[in-house]
């Protein structure tokens, strides 16, 4: 057993020295990550902090080193995904009529909540259909049916590395549509 | 920036990037703005886009089904 998977088994059994170990090597790995992705130094030690609590309760069902960090880099990106959906049009920019169309609507109690996620998701469908028509099929394949790129590659006829390259610019674009129409990370 | 760096920047985005490949991508980013300009965007785009994932939250059937035509349409 590594040294590292010693203090992961540590701090699994309730060990503080071990936690705090675990704790003061993560959590500047998170932060650093968050602000590559966020590129905001306060949401990115919101991230670090959210990732803390989340990674002390789950110690206990770790077992080493290797699958404890492989969750930090998860666990960090899901949490900068949802910061960054918590974003908003300006008011206006969708009207409410739009945003309450969708069903979610009426099963939430968090109307103020739903009504900035629909509006997000309207903003979202728009910006996909305006990417061009190859890039739209392959975030389509990609996120909402959800093929691996190998699959992808044989139903569009397309290399695979060429699949993850036209993916990744349609996500690029998608990102600074949504930038442009003003969509505001609220924090 | 290559076709090798988004890929990447997409497999970091994705959670799928090794340990030694993430350090070397993230100490990228932080001299590159250029490169952390791409990532920051794309991850936007993907948090947009994972919004629309037919399992990511209740109550958004009529609209999943919409979206199923366009994959099938996709698909061809």
């Amino acid at each position: 057993m590594s040294d590292a998977d010693a203090w992961v088994g540590r701090a699994a059994r309730g060990d503080a020295d071990a936690i705090e170990h675990l704790a003061s090597v993560h959590r500047p790995a998170a932060r650093r990550m968050a602000r590559a992705v966020l590129g905001d130094d306060d949401a990115a030690e919101d991230v670090a902090q959210e990732l803390l609590i989340r990674l002390t309760a789950a110690l206990p069902g770790f077992r080493g080193d290797a699958e404890l960090s492989t969750w930090v880099y998860r666990v960090t990106l899901n949490l900068c995904r949802d910061q960054l959906r918590r974003t908003r049009r300006r008011a206006g920019d969708v009207s409410l009529d739009e945003a309450v169309s969708e069903p979610a609507l009426t099963t939430r109690s968090d109307f103020g909540a739903e009504v900035d996620a629909a509006r997000t998701r309207v903003a979202v469908r728009e910006a996909v259909e305006r990417l061009p028509e190859a890039q739209r099929q392959l975030v389509l394949l990609r996120y909402v049916a959800g093929l691996p790129y190998r699959e992808i590659a044989r139903i569009t006829g397309t290399p695979q590395g060429t699949v993850a390259s036209r993916v990744f610019r349609a996500l690029k674009s998608l990102g600074e549509d949504l930038e442009g129409q003003h969509l505001e990370v609220v924090t | 920036m290559t076709r090798d760096d988004e890929a990447r920047i997409l497999a970091f985005l994705e959670g799928e990037l090794e340990e030694d490949e993430r350090e070397r991508l993230l100490a990228r980013v932080e001299a590159e703005p250029e490169m952390a300009a791409a990532l920051r965007a794309a991850a936007r785009g993907m948090a947009g886009v994972r919004t629309l994932d037919p399992g990511e939250s209740v109550g958004r059937r009529r609209r999943v089904r919409a979206w199923g035509l366009a994959v099938a349409a996709a698909v061809g």
